[in-house]
């Protein structure tokens, strides 16, 4: 008896203390949570409602039958989309672009942010900084004209080439070097654009460590590597992190574009892999299944690349308890 | 009270108009690889950006005789712009999207703000799953027509209001912004709570004073994001009175687009317009109050903002 | 310039020229009814051929002024000159004075949305049309959206390729039943719907009933075209054989001069070779794909040899943005697949630079020398629907309205519809034509041309020489048309075998470009075949049976 309530207490106190400590956290925290409820309001709203619509990936879905009326189909779509060689061709491609582009693109915006940082004239420094970013607003249409123009068969290089009796080559048609392709016209496009996030973290850099350094001894090189580089990891690290959450996109119509140039072997990705099979057939159904096999591997990258974060001891998107 | 001093580099005029005391004067090697890079980048974006602008001011016959794109000037015509601006529909679509661009990119921006700070205390209630749930919007994308249905529902439809109200959230800028309150020292703003001060005030006095450069650059994200969106527009949008001047600009440069339902444009008017001008006119014309707006964004970037603020 | 609807085919070239045709033809066949057996007969789309005659309205045809070439084989007539003295049409205004909902997809840039054009036509009309235009590239998700959200206006105008999915189950609930409105001799009552071609209106028939207006199709949609003011230069002359134009791409190619002789012919090509475009019978009766064809074969190897050789321009083999049109403007390509109506708003952007500038298509030909085909195209690629729940009265409203817009070249409608208010919005010019002023250009756009549209006719007599050229090849080509054997049938193809085709054409364009051996033909065939082209052979053969073709 007397053992019982021991033991009850024993094990209730804990429970009991864990929610006295949640009742006094929530007495404190209340003004925080107020503050977060509008943007989780609208996302309430405007994304978890209509995400409820992706039980279509479930039905046979008809628009004109409407969601509540399409018959469910268990994972019938998942076991086409997943049945079909294409779609693993096509999920392969996309992660062997991504992680191509990990390693020769994502570092550059950082390298960027670095040199322009490092510039002594502010005035070449400003100005950089203010036309590097542009090409973002170009469409892939004008990035792959431009490219074409300089680099294709019939353009600038290829023009010279002929003009001193050398053979043209013409990467706007190679399958082979197609990844190097789209890497380059990604890094050419948003290179710039990428570097503005991490100008902000190196805005958040104190003088005074540099100056420390410089007292110290460190040179150049060592004063970017023991204080810019340490301010820059965690922002480098929750991008790294959140472009893995993205790791099935790599970009639809740029792909598009260049599809018929080097061949859908070299240039199906998940994107218009998915477009061919369902957006164009009207396969909502189809594409919803898509969609959540991109969400839930990208669920998963993000959790695994958090957890090795926190390993390495960084925060990454969000602390472990 | 916690004092947040200013930054004594930023406040020296245009900052580090030169070296400080304690750098090194770089090599001549070094110098010139590094004159070289910058170069070669400028004449990366800078050539480019040339033959958009030209190709916007060439008449039909340059842009005919260069087979496409225009690289070496070759007569001048203001066509492109004039068959653009004129009619009044441009016109009114700037003041729609300069409406939309700035209440949505203050709403946005002030929610994210909120949000991201009140994700941010370490310890503080249920900020995991509220962070989690963040997260998954950013993987999880809710399809076109349930989006459509919810809008409808709300009774949105052909509102301007339902040019903001769908995006107005972004998970990442969200969880970038949140990072960055994070990487404030904490003690700062426990000290301040220790005195007394209300988050608000934390928020207000502390974080965002010592946040402005990436602050900036969320709104920037934001901003030209409602600039530069055309989505909502066509798909809540029954009145064509009410379109943004994306939306708008998008009727020009339908043609190339090999996407089903994007026919090639017939001819834009009467006259022989140049059609690849007008299209490089577009593409000027949105570019056009980004570099406008940038240099108030970049002011931010300058450094050494958190010096000095630790203070009990 | 007018706007005629030409974008329908100019767009299924354009998408077939960058080998994405099959994501046309996919987008068109409606999917059949959900969880449908591969195989199973289509459910209702396709008509019974003697019920369908039932439903067809008659076809009573108008003239207001003859054409100075009249239409022959089906080919439209020419107008050497637009009509000076123009008829009255349609005698009373057709509205009684409401509101007219409307949604119309737009090439171009949008008009004000309220503007003069407007209030003219709407005085016209007795009615106030409030037009709802979506960019053609947003279209299909916008109907996909407003279907969803049952948000239709009272007129909704369907390109073909941006017909929602499922279209056939939901067509009857959704859009009106025109059959006892317009069937037989009902139609007599709207005099300028009586003068749509009967072709034009199987088109609006889905199972035995009749749903929505039709905008008449011309024969033909692309072909190729030559640059005649240049091969003049270089003494060269059309193809008539397939081996002279692979003479002619040897004596026209040359990189140094950046020149070279052709786009992506393959469209073309294919005809040339006799290709029976999509699904045909063998002498046999046996269902054949076109990619199975013997023709095939032979126009792929042909092909697959001009871009081996360097033929074809480098950047439109390079990428899809679409450059094809400045490259054969400017004369670094001197050949073409392009839709009919690209040839006058050519002729527009160009002769004002440059007089001497004459784009022709190649004759009538074929590989050997021989009687060449011309498949025809659906006697209509764009309808305009009437909602399903309003009343007859208003339908018939409606119908009167469409009626207006319908009134062919001659009447006072065609010009106020087409060039707005002579003097305000248009000036008479060349051979009378109407030119649009700035603020006619600015206004008068495809709107109204798309809620009813007459038969096609040539009537752009302000490029000289035009209007005959073009119609000399129309007829030309007419003496060699074909139909295709599921003309103005809607097939639906079961949602499991339509991605089938595009992958199908992945491979051939790796064959074309050269990306894998030509011996590897066979194997893709086999592999289409198992992978589910002989489940599509045997519903199609069962579809087509089914009404006797």
């Amino acid at each position: 008896m007397d053992s019982d309530t021991t033991a009850t207490r024993s094990s209730a106190s804990p429970r009991e203390r864990r929610r006295a400590d949640r009742r006094r956290r929530l007495r404190r925290d209340w003004p925080l949570l107020l503050m977060t409820a509008p943007a989780i309001l609208v996302l309430g709203a405007f994304h978890y409602l209509p995400l409820l619509g992706n039980v279509i990936a479930f039905q046979d879905y008809s628009p004109f039958v409407g969601i509540l009326n399409s018959p469910f189909v268990g994972f019938d779509n998942f076991q086409r989309l997943f049945g079909d060689p294409a779609f693993w061709n096509a999920t392969l491609n996309t992660l062997y672009i991504t992680a191509f582009q990990l390693v020769f693109y994502f570092p550059v915006p950082i390298l960027l942010a670095l040199l322009v940082n490092s510039l002594l004239s502010a005035r070449i420094r400003l100005f950089i900084q203010s036309v590097v970013y542009l090409p973002h607003f170009f469409s892939w249409v004008l990035v792959i004209t431009l490219f074409q123009q300089m680099l294709g068969g019939a353009g600038a290089l290829n023009t010279f080439l002929r003009q001193q009796g050398l053979t043209p080559f013409d990467v706007m048609t190679n399958p082979d070097t197609f990844v190097l392709l789209v890497t380059a016209e990604g890094i050419w496009k948003d290179a710039g654009w990428g570097m503005i996030i991490f100008l902000a973290a190196l805005s958040t850099v104190n003088q005074n460590l540099y100056e420390a350094a410089a007292v110290d001894g460190a040179g150049r090189w060592r004063r970017m590597w023991h204080v810019t580089l340490p301010a820059l990891v965690p922002v480098i690290v929750l991008l790294l992190i959140m472009r893995l959450g993205d790791a099935l996109s790599v970009g639809f119509e740029q792909f598009l574009l260049q599809r018929g140039a080097v061949g859908a072997d070299a240039s199906e990705v998940l994107d218009t892999y998915v477009y061919y099979e369902g957006v164009v057939n009207g396969d909502f159904a189809y594409a919803g299944a898509a969609g959540l096999f991109k969400g839930v591997v990208g669920l998963l990258l993000v959790l695994g690349a958090n957890k090795v974060a926190h390993l390495l001891g960084e925060e990454g998107v969000y602390s472990r308890r | 009270m916690t004092v947040v001093s200013e930054p004594t580099a930023a406040r020296r005029g245009p900052r580090r108009a030169g070296r400080a005391a304690w750098e090194e004067e770089p090599g001549p090697l070094g110098k010139a690889a590094k004159a070289v890079l910058v170069a070669a980048i400028a004449l990366a974006v800078l050539f480019p950006l040339y033959v958009v602008v030209l190709t916007s001011l060439s008449p039909q016959e340059a842009i005919t005789r260069a087979g496409g794109l225009v690289l070496v000037p070759d007569g001048l015509s203001l066509a492109a712009y004039q068959e653009i601006l004129s009619g009044g529909v441009v016109t009114r679509s700037v003041l729609v999207s300069t409406g939309v661009t700035l209440v949505g990119t203050l709403f946005s921006t002030t929610l994210t703000i909120l949000a991201a700070y009140g994700l941010s205390r370490r310890d503080s209630y249920a900020h995991r799953p509220l962070l989690f749930l963040v997260l998954l919007t950013f993987l999880f994308g809710p399809g076109l027509i349930p989006t459509y249905l919810t809008v409808q529902a709300f009774g949105l439809l052909d509102s301007y209001a339902s040019l903001i109200l769908p995006t107005a959230v972004a998970a990442f800028n969200l969880i970038v912004l949140r990072s960055f309150f994070m990487n404030i020292p904490q003690e700062i703003m426990d000290s301040a709570r220790i005195d007394g001060a209300s988050e608000f005030r934390i928020l207000g006095t502390i974080v965002l004073p010592l946040s402005k450069a990436v602050t900036a650059v969320i709104a920037l994200f934001y901003g030209v994001g409602y600039w530069n969106a055309f989505f909502n527009a066509f798909l809540f949008l029954d009145d064509n009175r009410k379109w943004p001047l994306q939306l708008i600009l998008r009727t020009y440069v339908l043609e190339g687009i090999p996407i089903p339902g994007a026919g090639p444009t017939d001819t834009v008017a009467g006259g022989p317009v140049p059609t690849l001008a007008v299209k490089m006119a577009v593409v000027v014309i949105a570019v056009l109050p980004v570099l406008l707006v940038y240099p108030f964004v970049q002011k931010h970037f300058t450094k050494g903002v958190i010096i000095g603020a630790v203070k009990g | 310039m007018r706007r005629t609807p030409h974008h329908t085919w100019s767009r299924r070239s354009f998408l077939s020229a960058l080998g994405a045709g099959a994501a046309l033809a996919a987008t068109s066949p409606l999917l059949t009814a959900c969880g449908s057996r591969p195989g199973a007969s289509p459910t209702g789309a396709v008509s019974d051929p003697d019920a369908m005659g039932a439903v067809l309205p008659n076809h009573v045809p108008v003239e207001f002024v003859a054409p100075d070439l009249p239409g022959r084989l089906g080919a439209a007539p020419g107008y050497l000159s637009y009509p000076a003295q123009l008829v009255r049409g349609v005698p009373d205004a057709p509205g009684t004075g409401g509101e007219v909902t409307a949604m119309t997809p737009a090439f171009w840039p949008i008009p004000p949305a309220d503007n003069d054009y407007y209030d003219a036509v709407n005085e016209r009309l007795g009615a106030r049309v409030r037009f709802n235009i979506v960019n053609g590239s947003d279209y299909a998700a916008k109907l996909n959206a407003m279907f969803a959200g049952d948000q239709l206006p009272e007129l909704t105008v369907i390109p073909d390729w941006d017909v929602p999915p499922r279209f056939g189950e939901a067509v009857g609930t959704v859009f009106a039943d025109l059959t006892e409105h317009l069937a037989g001799d009902a139609v007599e009552k709207y005099p300028m719907l009586a003068n749509l071609p009967t072709r034009a209106w199987a088109y609006c028939v889905r199972g035995n009933r009749l749903f929505g207006v039709p905008t008449p199709a011309e024969l033909f949609a692309v072909t190729s075209f030559y640059r005649h003011d240049l091969f003049e230069e270089l003494g060269l002359a059309p193809p008539t054989t397939a081996d002279e134009l692979r003479a002619l791409c040897e004596q026209i190619t040359d990189p140094n001069r950046n020149r070279w002789a052709c786009g992506n012919l393959f469209l073309d090509v294919k005809r040339m070779f006799g290709v029976v475009p999509g699904w045909s019978r063998e002498s046999s009766g046996r269902l054949v794909n076109e990619a199975e064809t013997e023709g095939f074969r032979e126009a792929l190897t042909f092909m697959r040899a001009l871009f081996a050789d360097g033929h074809v321009h480098p950047t439109v083999a390079g990428s899809n943005t679409g450059q094809e049109k400045e490259l054969f403007e400017n004369g670094s390509m001197l050949m073409m697949v392009d839709g009919l109506g690209s040839w006058h708003e050519a002729l527009a952007r160009q002769l004002p630079g440059n007089p001497a500038f004459d784009m022709r298509p190649i004759p009538p030909f074929s590989h050997d020398g021989g009687d060449p085909v011309y498949f025809t195209e659906e006697g209509a690629s764009i309808a305009t629907f009437i909602r399903g729940d309003l009343e007859p009265e208003r339908i018939e409203e409606l119908l009167g309205i469409l009626n207006f817009c319908a009134a062919p070249i001659g009447t006072e409608e065609h010009y106020l519809v087409n060039y707005g208010v002579e003097g305000v919005h248009s000036e008479r010019g060349e051979g009378g034509s109407p030119q649009l002023n700035a603020k006619g250009s600015r206004e008068v756009t495809f709107t109204y041309g798309f809620l009813g549209a007459p038969p096609p006719s040539i009537a752009q007599a302000q490029y000289p020489g035009y209007v005959q050229a073009r119609y000399d090849w129309e007829v030309a080509a007419a003496q060699y048309k074909v139909s295709k054997i599921d003309e103005g049938l809607h097939i639906e193809e079961p949602p499991r075998l339509t991605s089938l085709e595009q992958r199908l054409d992945d491979q051939i364009q790796d064959l074309l470009r050269g990306r894998t051996p030509l011996d590897q033909l066979d194997s893709i065939m086999d592999r289409w075949r198992s992978d589910g082209g002989d489940e599509l052979r045997e519903f199609y053969d069962d579809a087509l049976s089914d009404v006797g073709r």
